[in-house]
This record gives structure tokens, sequence and C-alpha cells, in this order.
């Protein structure tokens, strides 16, 4: 895995803007609690030398300038954080805790921060002039406040610092497990495109656990179920092309060989006549195994459209109603109002046509055949139901199969690829195609998916 | 009346051509698209048999030039390309008839006849008659020798197509085409069944029959 890929890797960059994000909000945080901290603990110094001042200025009121001194000899010795200074015009100190009045300028509202001691000691004083042409100096050491200041800017700094590593670290390490899982999946694909069809991708935990990417494995592996029962198919119709129509071909070779060794002209003619039937017999059985091909492939989906199934069953089964007289077969119809389904005419046509001529073929002189049309609770149903000799329970999966014929209809005309072909239209319309025994008789159901339709006013209905 | 072929596959074109020469057509091969164009464009043909998959310039590229030049010569387009797809992606590009291969030459024929007729049809015309049938394509009336013969829908439009064709030859493919609108071909003999239908109606009772089957190639309404 190379260490490239990890920092393209979308989690990687998710995991940045997440970290980049969380920093900003910490910053801001950090930044308010600084603040608020700081105004806090000034206005405390402050207050506490206003309340000094204000003790001061009343001893000086009541007791005068000696009290005022003596009052700060009181307090100097005290030890606390409390500065006092008080000096003469000449700024030469007479009571206090520290000895010179201080280099800084005085600020316009008599506060003034200085250091003492070369810097070892910061504090905070206001100063101000008394009467007598004194100078006093009241004010707090705030070397502890700075010192909290210091240690929270560098715990804030350290907590940034660390989650900036622990962010990239995260990411990378999220990246690692998500490329993981991509490289098996990449793998497992190569593998099938090397030909190993059969294999599927591994799915991670048990269902509760189940992700989008797992949804994305579980879509590929019926993807690749899919594409698996296509090549078998493919492979079943070389098969099946092999297999019957050899035989055809077999039998037309035969006759025209007939033909060269016949010396009778009339028979000639027979001969030539039958082979051009046989011919146009063996063309039939190519149309409909490519018609079946190309609809289990799924390529006529994209023409699709709106259609009325009772036009089209109509016209059908007005088509097919003399060939039933000529039977004395008893064809009626019966149809729901609206039949609205998504497809093609063409495909449908053909699989009605199939299945009736399938009813007409096997339904003895003077049967019945019934056709109906309604709707189920999602689709369309299209139901013949005939009098006919029907087909046996064991045999219902087989006849859908390509080419099969059960034994008793093997004399008849007709390839065996009729059913097959209803069933692949069935599913590209993903219908559903079901026999039922009709005693006596066969049933046979074609189910396709309802459509919305609009009627003449404009008003969707289902 | 020339025919202009225009087939890769020599063979069939000769083939084509032999059977047309027959019929009494003249018939030019060509066996590129290149030179099937410049053909196409430089002399008048009655029709224009086009097959779709060839050498140098693609069958419906050539006809849709022949269209955008204002040629309305008839075209029939050959193909093995059957689906339905295929079939309206040709008449739009400007064809006037599809046949899938491979089909028989009556069929050829047959449809060959029915671009001819169509040329000349007169679409104003409101009857079609022949020989005392008549039909009446306003009032859905039809009548032979002034008796009123009752028809289903789908019998007067197949009589109306026989009509329309009087005297050539009608496949039971272009009955299918026209109309049931059907692209497939069913297995059974249901349009020879219609016909009989149709023929028990308009020529049982009387003495000269119209409705003919022409063997190996499907039907004709004539009067011999």
């Amino acid at each position: 895995m190379k260490t490239e890929k990890i920092f393209t890797t979308s989690a990687f960059k998710l995991s940045l803007l997440y970290m980049c994000l969380f920093l900003f909000s910490v910053l801001l945080i950090f930044s308010f609690i600084y603040w608020s901290m700081n105004s806090f603990m000034q206005r405390q110094t402050e207050a506490t030398i206003a309340a000094e001042i204000q003790g001061l200025q009343e001893q000086y009121k009541i007791l005068g300038l000696p009290g005022l001194v003596a009052i700060i000899q009181e307090r100097s010795r005290q030890k606390s954080k409390g500065i006092y200074l008080l000096t003469d015009w000449n700024t030469r100190p007479l009571a206090g805790n520290i000895s010179s009045w201080p280099g800084q300028k005085i600020s316009d509202s008599g506060w003034l921060a200085f250091s003492l001691y070369s810097k070892q000691i910061n504090a905070l004083a206001r100063a101000f002039t008394l009467k007598e042409q004194l100078h006093l100096l009241v004010g707090r050491n705030i070397e502890d406040q700075l010192q909290t200041k210091s240690l929270l800017l560098k715990s804030m700094s350290w907590a940034i610092g660390a989650t900036l590593v622990l962010g990239l670290v995260g990411g990378v390490f999220m990246s690692r497990a998500l490329l993981r899982r991509l490289e098996k999946i990449n793998k497992s694909i190569s593998a099938v495109r090397q030909g190993n069809i059969s294999q599927r991708l591994p799915l991670t935990g048990s269902s509760w656990q189940r992700d989008e990417l797992d949804q994305l494995t579980i879509n590929i592996n019926d993807m690749l179920e899919q594409i698996e029962y296509l090549i078998s198919s493919i492979r079943q119709v070389g098969d099946n092309i092999a297999h019957d129509l050899r035989t055809p071909l077999g039998r037309l070779r035969s006759r025209l060989e007939q033909y060269l060794n016949e010396s009778n002209a009339r028979q000639h003619t027979e001969i030539l006549a039958q082979s051009l039937t046989e011919i146009d017999n063996i063309l039939h059985t190519f149309n409909s195994i490519l018609q079946i091909s190309r609809a289990e492939a799924g390529v006529q989906r994209k023409n699709f459209t709106h259609l009325d199934l009772k036009p089209i069953i109509q016209n059908m089964f007005e088509f097919y109603l003399p060939l039933a007289e000529d039977k004395n077969i008893d064809l009626n119809l019966k149809m729901s109002p609206q039949l609205p389904v998504m497809g093609e005419a063409n495909l449908i046509n053909q699989a009605l046509s199939n299945i009736l001529e399938n009813a007409i073929k096997y339904t003895p002189i003077q049967g019945q055949i019934k056709l109906t049309a309604y709707k189920t609770k999602n689709s369309c149903c299209l139901q013949v139901a005939d009098s006919g000799p029907g087909i046996p329970d064991q045999f219902k999966d087989k006849v859908l199969q390509r080419f099969y014929r059960l034994e008793h209809s093997r004399n008849q005309p007709g390839n065996g690829l009729g059913l097959s072909l209803v069933e692949a239209m069935a599913k590209l319309h993903q219908g559903q195609l079901e026999l039922q025994d009709n005693d006596p008789g066969l049933i046979v159901r074609l189910y396709l998916p309802s459509a919305k339709i609009l009627n003449p006013e404009g008003i969707r209905e289902a | 009346m020339r025919i202009l072929i225009i087939e890769d596959d020599k063979e069939t074109a000769a083939f084509i051509a032999k059977g047309l020469q027959e019929s009494g057509f003249g018939a030019d091969q060509v066996h590129d698209g290149k030179q099937g164009l410049v053909l196409a464009l430089d002399r008048k043909y009655e029709v224009i048999i086009l097959d779709r998959m060839l050498p140098g310039l693609d069958g419906l590229t050539i006809l849709k030039s022949i269209r955008a030049v204002g040629v309305l010569t008839p075209v029939l387009i050959l193909s093995a390309l059957g689906e339905v797809d295929d079939r309206v992606q040709g008449l739009k590009a400007g064809g006037d008839d599809y046949l899938v291969k491979p089909y028989s030459f009556a069929e050829l024929l047959a449809r060959i006849q029915a671009l001819l007729r169509r040329k000349q049809d007169n679409k104003t015309d409101t009857t079609l008659s022949l020989n005392g049938l008549s039909l009446d394509l306003l009032t859905r009336k039809v009548s032979r020798d002034g008796q009123n013969i009752d028809l289903q829908p789908k019998e007067f439009s197949l009589l109306e197509l026989m009509l329309r064709h009087k005297g050539q030859v009608v496949t039971r493919t272009m009955i299918l085409e026209k109309v049931w609108d059907y692209a497939f071909d069913p297995q059974t003999n249901v349009v020879d069944v219609h016909i009989s239908r149709l023929r028990q109606k308009i020529d049982k009772e009387f003495d000269t029959k119209l409705l003919h089957t022409i063997r190996g190639a499907g039907y004709s309404l004539r009067e011999n």
C-alpha cells in the first residue's frame, strides 16, 4: 500500500476537514476562555486596588497624613500582595514596601503596570498626588496571575497540538482501513475479470454491521450473479443450437443429396420444395433463439413505452378467432377496462401469439379456450385457459426450457421455443409466466407489471 | 423501368438482378456504397434496392444523402438487422419499405410492385373498386354488384389493402404488417384463414372470382 495513496483517499481528506473544523472551534473556545479569564482577573485586581485606596482615603480623611503613613507602614509589614509607596514631591520614599517610584509613564486614568527587581515581579498600580504634593502608589503584585495565564496558554497549546497529531494519525488509520477494504474488493474484481466468474466479494461481519461499502459489495455480487447466469445461458444456447439444429440441417442435406441422385424430374420439384420448407423452419428457429437471447440480455428495455394492453389483446383475439372457429373451438374474450403496462408492443404481440397458437394447436376440435385479461394489485394478467391435454406437473418447468417438447407433441409442428420466448419476454418486462392445470387443460398466465397512465382528463390512475 | 441494386454481396445482387430482368425490369447493380450514391443521383430509377450494411458508405447514410438533395425515388431497404428498432431507423432515414434477410424473391417482387403502385396512387380517392366490387373509405361500406357486404373491421382493412394493390401480388408478410401491424411470423396459417373468410364474403356468391391465391407468393385481387 503506497503512502501517497493514503493521503489522496476521501477518508483522509474527510478526517482532515473534520480536524480543521474541530481545531477552529477549539481555538474559538480557548480564546474565549482565555479572554474571559484575563478580564476577570484584571477586574478583580482593579477592584481590590480600588478597595484599598478607598480604605486609605478614609484613614487619610480621619487621621490625616500621619495616619496614612502609619497604615501604609502597617500594611507594608504584612506579607500580602499589596504594593504601597508614599513619596514626597521629589519622589523620595516616605513609606511603603517598594524602594523607588517606577519609571513607567503614568497613563491618563492614573493606572500603570510595571515590573520590579528586573522583571521578576509584575505589578499593577494606581498613582495619585495628594494635596500636600505627595505621591501615592497603591497596587498589587499580579505575578501569580501572570503565571496562571501562561500556564493556561501552555496547556491550550499542548491541547491543540495533540488534537492536530491525533487527528492526522486517526485520519491515516481510517484511510488505511478503508483502503484495505477497497483493495480486497478490487482484487476480487480482478479475479473475476480474469475469468473466475463464480467468485463473490466478501462482506464484513454480521448483517447488523452492514454499511454502504457492504451495500456496494452486495450490488456487485448481484451483478456478478447475473453475468454468470447470462454467460451460462449463452453457453447453453450454443449447445442447443449445436444439438437441435444439426437434425434439420442434416435432413436438408440428405434431401439435397437425394435430389442429386434422383433421376425422376417430378421428384426433384418435390424434394426442392421440402428443402425450402426445411430451410424456413431452421430460419424461424434461429430467429426465435436470437429473440430469446436478446430478450434475456435486456437490450430492448430502453425502448419501452406506455401501452394499453386492451387493444393489443383485442387485435390478437380477432386475429386468431377464424383459426379457432375452423377447428370449432369456442374462443371467447373478457377484459378489464384498463390494462396499462410499460413495454414493447411487438414483443408482447409475439408472446401472446405464441400462447394462443399453442392453445389452438393443442386444444381438440370442439374444445374451449377462454381468454381473460384482468388487473391484480400490481400487475396486469393475461390468462389463456384451454381444454386440451394440459401439461403434467413434473414437466411444467421443463417446457419453459429451450427446445423442450413433450413426448406426445414431438410430431406436431413447432420447435419447442415458444414458451421459452414467452418466459424470456415476461422477464424482460419484469413480469412472470405461470402454468397451471385447468382440469382438463392448461392455464397460462402472463403477468406484466402495471404502469400508471393518464386518462383523458389528465388524471393519473394506477 | 430501371431498378438500382446497391448490394455488396455479388451473388445476391446478381440473383436479384436476374429475377428482376425476368419480371420485365431493367436492373443496374453496384457493390459499393459510394458508387451507389453516385448512380442514384446521376440517373433516374423507378426503385432503389439498398442493402444496409455496405463497405465504403453505410446504407442509411446514402439514403439520408439521397433524400437531402430531394430525390424521391422509392427505396426498399434490405437488411439482416430485423429488430423493430432497426426497422424504425430505416424508415425514419427516408426508406419506403424494409425487408429482412433472408426473404423470398416473390416477397421482394411483390413489395417492389407495391412501391411502384404507391407512386401512382391517388391519395384523395374515397372509393376503391374492381369489377363491381366497391369499397367506400368514408362510409366504410362494401358492396358488389349493388349487393351490400357486411365486413368486420379487419376484413375491411384487408380488402382495402388488396384493392389498393389490385392486380399485384400481396404477400402474407405484407398483410401482417399493414393490416395487423405485426412484425413477427406466426407459425400457423392464420393469414390464409382470414383470406378464406374474406373470399367467402366477396367471392362465393358471385361468378367471377376476384381473390386469388398465388402459390409460393401470396394473394392477389384481380379479374382473371
